[in-house]
């Protein structure tokens, strides 16, 4: 009678355990879903924007979406961001790849037996079949900050306090970074800081771009007036306005695998702006700073942390010449 | 030749088809339970005919029931619906304009639903999803009669005008969309580049159950369209001695064409050949007239659209090819032949 009772608490206690307790979660869209306390299965549809901060936060990841870029991981498909910040491999990391972002294959993830899925707010007209197979939140990428949006990614997978956590971390190396450019510089925000790329025959400037726009604004550095003013994230200009985006510092990002090795970044701009190197301020001056792409776009406190280290070291602790515009 | 007729509504209406169209139209219904039969059974979740089968006729809660009934078959039915009525759209529009390169990108349906659909992605991305199928129609119609008002001209130079003024205001329409696909959010830009691609990955039977209502609502047109159409392959002038009332006719013909396509491409997206291939084919099938050959080049679209859709979701997955993109894969060296084809009989 005794192992009979044991057996059906232990029963009892085993199918409680496999019911999830939920919570209601307001979504980007403002869907309101039940989904679990703590996600033990998590399919992201967004590698550098969900799969990133989701492996730095350690959630279960058993699905992402990821893309085949040629000269990469063997050809085999790559979990953009969290491939190139953390090297997230979908064997080793165990997690299953479910196609693109464009187009995730709704069966592959329903073979899965995901208790969350995370989708993009572009991406809504996939949450009819989504939600249909798991609990789907939208998250809204561009108009969320990138704290705000990685802070809901946490809330919704259910690892709110690592992201605490981490944030306390990186919040402290922000303030001895700030505690440093007053020490050096002064006011930061007599330092402009102008992001702006040439890329597949476009000359490309970036109010938002990643780590790389975040970081800048974080520490207080000021922009360009054509940039500062942009409506949105970037503005494509004409090479005649060139002498528009002249600052301190010029950043650009530069990737291996997508046809901008860093070698040929200035080739590039030779190109489509000629003349640019003795046009703009910092190029002349040696002022033009080059961060890794793919690792910067990656949402999370290590691509910000590594960002602020590259900041600090290229604008903040070496002589430059300033801009007198 | 051995022919059947069909008749409805006490003889108004009556379809002649030959034997040949008859066994054509067995076969590409043969075809379409095949594509029904494999898309049932085929796709990443790992599921045999055999329990996909038993899944359809004992449906129960759980993931094979999902991935049956919420994902494969309503990709399935939206797909033959979204292909029957390109192809009748397309084929419509070849018969008008005496065209046999005629579609319904020939008068700007799928460049004005396009520019629609990527204008809201781009410039209004708060406004409800509901709402893109709405604008895909809006814009497909207001395009195909704008094209039509500024065609409107003398009747015997009608189809080629047309064709020009399609060709243009298409053109100019493009133009449009490429600007914002250009200066748009990349992320939104990239959505309507998914959209442009045309898919019925994301159907749901919502959209199956609008799309067939709509087929339903101009199904009773597009058999009387038949009628006229038969009438205009002889030129304008012998259809006027017919008593047809060539002017109208044409307008209520185009725009029937338009509305079709119109629905089709604000469900999927634009769907490249479809319109253009599905007619030709079912031509070369088996030579028809009026009745056969709509008959034939809907059931020819839907076998394209669904079979495109198949191959698309299986062939590389998890990656998904959207079926406009497959269906233009295959149909352009199947087009190129059929245009060889027709120089060695020099009927183009």
């Amino acid at each position: 009678m005794k192992h009979i009772l044991i057996a059906a608490a232990l029963s009892l206690s085993a199918s409680m355990g496999l019911a999830q307790d939920t919570r209601s979660f307001t979504d980007g869209a403002g869907n309101v879903v039940d989904i679990p306390l703590q996600a033990e299965r998590i399919v992201s549809l967004r590698g550098e924007q969900f799969t990133a901060p989701l492996v730095e936060l350690g959630a279960p990841i058993v699905g992402s979406t990821g893309n085949i870029i040629d000269g990469v991981n063997n050809g085999e498909p790559v979990i953009r961001g969290a491939y190139d910040l953390f090297h997230t491999r979908f064997t080793e990391g165990g997690i299953t790849h479910v196609g693109t972002s464009t187009q995730p294959d709704f069966e592959a993830i329903a073979s899965l037996n995901p208790d969350l899925i995370l989708l993009p707010d572009y991406r809504a007209e996939q949450y009819d079949q989504l939600a249909e197979i798991a609990p789907t939140v939208i998250i809204n990428i561009w108009s969320n900050s990138a704290r705000e949006r990685y802070r809901r990614i946490a809330d919704a997978a259910g690892r709110l306090d690592r992201f605490e956590e981490l944030q306390a971390v990186y919040d402290f190396r922000l303030n001895e970074g700030r505690a440093l450019v007053e020490q050096m510089i002064g006011d930061p925000s007599k330092v402009s800081v102008a992001i702006a790329e040439v890329r597949d025959d476009r000359f490309r400037v970036y109010k938002v771009y990643g780590a790389m726009s975040n970081v800048l604004d974080e520490l207080g550095f000021s922009k360009p007036e054509l940039i500062e003013n942009i409506d949105g994230e970037r503005l494509d200009l004409s090479p005649e306005q060139v002498q528009l985006i002249d600052a301190d510092f010029l950043v650009s990002s530069y990737a291996e695998h997508f046809r901008a090795p860093p070698a040929e970044i200035s080739g590039y701009w030779d190109v489509f702006v000629p003349g640019w190197d003795q046009v703009l301020h910092a190029p002349k001056h040696n002022q033009h700073i080059f961060i890794a792409r793919e690792p910067m776009r990656a949402l999370s406190f290590q691509s910000m942390s590594e960002v602020l280290a590259i900041y600090l070291a290229s604008i903040v602790t070496r002589d430059f010449v300033p801009f007198e515009g | 030749m051995t022919t059947s007729v069909i008749e409805m509504a006490n003889g108004r209406f009556a379809l002649k088809l030959t034997q040949l169209v008859l066994w054509v139209a067995c076969g590409l219904i043969g075809a379409l339970i095949m594509i029904f039969a494999m898309s049932l059974g085929f796709g990443s979740y790992d599921m045999s005919v055999a329990e996909a089968f038993r899944v359809l006729w004992a449906p129960e809660e759980g993931t094979q029931a999902t991935v049956v009934w919420k994902l494969r078959i309503p990709r399935f039915v939206a797909a033959c619906l979204v292909g029957a009525m390109f192809a009748l759209s397309g084929a419509m529009l070849q018969n008008v304009t005496r065209n046999p390169i005629a579609d319904p990108s020939l008068v700007g349906v799928s460049q004005g639903a396009s520019l629609a659909v990527v204008a809201l992605i781009v410039l209004w991305p708060d406004v409800p999803l509901g709402a893109r199928p709405v604008a895909a129609f809006a814009g497909g119609m207001s395009a195909a009669l704008l094209v039509q008002a500024i065609a409107a001209g003398k009747q015997s130079t009608a189809s080629m005008r047309f064709i020009l003024v399609g060709i243009g205001v298409a053109a100019m329409i493009s133009a449009g969309t490429s600007a914002m696909l250009a200066y748009g959010n990349i992320n939104q830009a990239m959505g309507a580049l998914g959209w442009l691609a045309g898919s019925v990955h994301t159907v749901t039977w919502t959209t199956c159950y609008i799309l067939g209502l709509c087929f339903a609502v101009c199904l009773p047109a597009v058999v009387w369209s038949a009628r006229p159409m038969a009438a205009f392959q002889f030129g304008p002038e012998v259809a006027i001695s017919f008593g047809v009332r060539v002017r109208r006719d044409r307008f209520l013909v185009i725009t029937l064409a338009v509305g079709l396509a119109a629905f089709a491409v604000s469900a999927a997206g634009p769907m490249g050949f479809i319109g253009l291939l599905a007619p030709q084919l079912a031509q070369r099938l088996a030579p028809s007239g009026t009745g056969g050959r709509l008959v034939l080049s809907a059931l020819t679209g839907g076998v394209l659209v669904s079979g495109a859709d198949l191959i698309g979701r299986t062939i590389a997955a998890p990656i998904q090819f959207p079926a406009g993109l497959v269906s233009a894969v295959l149909g352009v060296p199947l087009f190129i032949f059929l245009i060889i084809q027709r120089a060695k009989t020099s009927q183009l």
